[in-house]
């Protein structure tokens, strides 16, 4: 069967109404924006990613692919804006391939929206859709419930207010690509330093009509200033029960081992943290 | 609705002879009296200091009211009394001021001698027990230095539970939780073994010295500012010695 | 004779009866403002070098009803200080017209040279708002005072539990949101209110007002402005020659001007739509 599993619903709600808390999501609270330029769109948004006051992730994507040449930005409940999208970028490709054409952005836009309304709200996604297709640049935002809105410049999640106030005063029609990009840039620094929902990083994504780049940490505003001392415990602080020594000659016997070329340097992803 | 929701001026039920009944009658309300201004505060001592220290960001919701809204209070311009509160912002700036006016009040029914730190804990005690079915929605840390010159730290609830004997170390506010367990590790040593008795004997506590408890004070409030939204801004550290007391500005992230 | 001095010369229950109360409230308890009525909309204010600049909208709305849109939010106390309130407007009459004015005419009466200053009436309002919320029966507003004092701009903001703050841009309502990230960007700390100019203060704040209305559904466009400008402190020279000016400048039923609506030209439809 395809589709959500429903059969938890009547226990759940049984113990909703018994006072059990419903479980807390990893939201969004987000500031993310979309602006129309001659020739292509732009989208970006911050990276803050909460639950409650709590910040969950400090370094989140929420520019999500849908095909090569459309992009969306997600507010909301973060696993649904991930999988809604992931969910579409797959319908989309099929769509594509069976067809023969390229995905237009229309058609996106409209299998959100009929997949959002059908749920009635319940998936918590809110998103910024934009891309070039052979129909020309467009840019809409979907809201959970299904709505849509057809706009040259658009923002939404926590800090969409503050977003908006940089479009209202800044925006002109016929912007450049760099005009585009500093006007979504700072609408999204406006998010990061006046809502507390969103923080961190802008990431930008361009699209003109033969590509689409993504900039990650198009601006990083929010470095974290060095600790002021070391916290590195000396050997032995922590109590242990049992002591084994396991030779590397031995530890064949539990797990495979495959030399890597000792670069130091570049890993993909994000280098964890670690005090000196 | 709104003609009849005024009330009469100067109307009394208890004015004529009788009193009427209708006082004490059940009354509801929609209106809300208590919020949340977030921020955290907190504290530690040493052997002749005590540092106190404060956020500086003023929230409501997901706004920032202020960037530079200090809770570390000064109670008098000559004595070694300071006093952080957080919670609710407004139940917060009354209890600071109805102290700072109690031990100005004290010093001049005193041929100008200054209330003493445990005199003063004492005090706030009683000013939050005193609303204890309305409570001041704030949480209160208060530090000075002893007869003796040793730094004393009393913290409490919103209805005025504190410990007499006072504490090494306190936090409280919005990013509480992420700050005691730093604090119970580093400044307790909570859950560390000295590294030679092979996790037989935990490692004593020691007072520290200013220096470590101000960085200590500092990685705790940038850690802080990283996981929790409401912290952030600036950071406010008053340190009190035998030399006096001092004030030190930090900035904080501002996202 | 009863010895309460409030029930001398009273009429005398054994001789007419009991005061019959119905007529001015039942027994039904006593009600307070659980919500406000009718109201008004953001006030926004920022400090410059030499002042402050503060800005509300004359729109009082009854629900989404645009009520009445003469209303003056806007209020000179004094000599030195300008307050705006946001939220209920029957209690800002009457913090207006019952509170403020007593006070200031208290205060005259005294005739002794001293005159009270913004932080004064501020700290008087902040007191008000915290006590009728620890009554339960609080005035429901947002008010910003803004005026000159001890030779500095002075800005802060106070609300119904008696919330109190300050900053060199504050703006209250739908300002909070819209209107802040705008002042905050030209003027983010006190620091920075050195390198605003008077005439650019000005300017954000029509800035401001005109995002307000573009975006908040309860504003209008028509608004008053007070610009307060000083100069020194309080101090009396040697020839009894006040050293402190202040000037308080109003600009009333300015309408909302070089507004642009560019960006709907070319829109049709919400979605799929071509024509």
């Amino acid at each position: 069967m395809p589709g959500f599993d429903f059969s938890n619903h009547a226990r759940n709600a049984t113990l909703h109404a018994r006072g059990l808390p419903l479980p807390k999501a990893t939201s969004t609270g987000t500031t993310i924006v979309g602006c129309i330029f001659d020739g292509g769109v732009v989208i970006a948004a911050d990276t803050r990613a909460t639950s409650g006051p709590i910040v969950a992730d400090k370094n989140c994507e929420k520019l999500h692919y849908i095909a090569p040449q459309i992009w969306c930005a997600g507010a909301g409940t973060a696993a649904d804006t991930e999988f809604t999208t992931a969910l579409i970028s797959s319908s989309l490709e099929l769509h594509s391939l069976s067809t023969g054409r390229k995905p237009r952005v229309v058609t996106c836009m409209t299998l959100l929206k009929q997949h959002l309304f059908r749920h009635q709200g319940h998936i918590g996604a809110y998103l910024v859709v934009a891309g070039v297709d052979p129909t020309g640049v467009h840019l809409f935002t979907v809201h959970a419930h299904g709505s849509t809105d057809k706009l040259p410049y658009v923002t939404m999640g926590s800090g969409s207010l503050a977003a908006m106030a940089i479009f209202e005063t800044k925006w002109q029609k016929n912007l450049t690509r760099e005009e585009a990009v500093a006007l979504c840039a700072e609408a999204i620094e406006a998010g990061i330093f006046n809502d507390l929902g969103s923080g961190s990083n802008v990431d930008v994504c361009v699209i003109v009509s033969d590509k689409a780049t993504l900039m990650r940490g198009y601006i990083t505003p929010n470095e974290r200033v060095p600790k002021e001392q070391s916290y590195k415990f000396a050997r032995g602080t922590t109590a242990y029960l049992k002591e084994a020594i396991i030779e590397k000659k031995d530890l064949k016997k539990f797990v495979t081992i495959v030399d890597l070329a000792a670069s130091g340097g570049a890993t993909a992803g994000d280098v964890m943290e670690i005090d000196a | 609705m709104s003609l009849s929701s005024v009330e009469p001026l100067s109307f009394d039920p208890t004015y004529s002879f009788e009193s009427s009944t209708s006082r004490g009658a059940p009354r509801q309300h929609s209106f809300n009296p208590y919020t949340d201004n977030g921020g955290t505060i907190l504290g530690i001592t040493g052997d002749d200091f005590v540092v106190l220290a404060g956020d500086t960001r003023h929230t409501s919701g997901y706004n920032i009211n202020s960037r530079t809204e200090r809770k570390v209070y000064r109670l008098g311009e000559d004595n070694s009394l300071i006093l952080a509160t957080v919670g609710f912002g407004a139940d917060s700036k009354d209890v600071a001021e109805t102290m700072t006016r109690a031990v100005n009040d004290f010093k001049f029914n005193h041929n100008l001698k200054n209330m003493t730190v445990n005199a003063a804990a004492q005090f706030l005690f009683t000013v939050l027990y005193g609303n204890r079915f309305f409570p001041k929605y704030t949480h209160c840390i208060l530090a000075g230095l002893d007869k003796d010159g040793k730094g004393r730290l009393y913290s409490y609830d919103s209805v005025g539970s504190y410990s007499k004997e006072g504490e090494r170390r306190a936090a409280a506010g919005a990013a509480s939780s992420l700050i005691v367990p730093f604090l119970d590790n580093q400044v307790e040593f909570k859950n560390q073994y000295l590294p030679a008795s092979n996790g037989t004997t935990e490692r004593p506590v020691e007072d520290l010295p200013k220096e470590t408890v101000v960085k200590l004070v500092k990685d705790a409030f940038t850690s802080a500012t990283e996981r929790h939204i409401e912290v952030g801004d600036g950071l406010q550290i008053i340190t009190v010695t035998k030399d006096g007391v001092f004030e030190e500005m930090v900035e904080l992230k501002k996202d | 004779m009863n010895h309460l001095p409030e029930a001398w010369g009273r009429p005398r229950n054994d001789v007419y009866g009991s005061y019959d109360h119905s007529y001015l409230q039942g027994s039904h308890p006593q009600q307070h403002t659980q919500q406000p009525i009718v109201t008004g909309t953001s006030v926004v204010a920022l400090k410059f070098n030499g002042g402050v600049v503060i800005a509300a909208d004359n729109l009082a709305s009854y629900g989404s009803l645009a009520r009445f849109t003469d209303v003056e939010r806007l209020k000179q106390v004094g000599t030195h200080t300008v307050v705006g309130t946001g939220g209920d407007m029957s209690d800002m009459q009457h913090i207006y017209e019952k509170l403020l004015d007593t006070l200031i005419i208290k205060e005259e009466y005294q005739n002794d040279g001293h005159y009270l200053r913004a932080s004064h009436i501020y700290r008087y309002l902040s007191r008000v708002l915290y006590y009728r919320r620890c009554k339960f029966n609080p005035l429901w507003n947002t008010i910003l005072v803004a005026g000159w004092d001890d030779g500095k701009p002075f800005l802060a903001s106070a609300d119904l539990l008696g919330t109190t703050f300050s900053s060199p841009a504050l703006a209250t309502g739908y300002g909070a949101h819209l209107a802040i990230p705008l002042l905050r960007r030209a003027c983010p700390d006190e620091a920075a209110v050195a390198g605003i100019t008077r005439e650019r203060a000005v300017e954000l704040v029509e800035e401001c007002m005109k995002v307000l209305f573009y975006r908040d559904a309860r504003s209008l466009n028509k608004y008053s402005m007070a610009v307060i400008t000083g100069e020194g402190v309080e101090t009396t020279g040697a020839d009894g020659e006040k050293k402190e000016k202040v000037h308080v400048e109003w600009r009333k039923d300015i309408e909302l001007a070089n507004q642009s609506w560019k960006f709907a030209e070319n829109i049709k439809g919400y979605g799929a739509q071509t024509v």
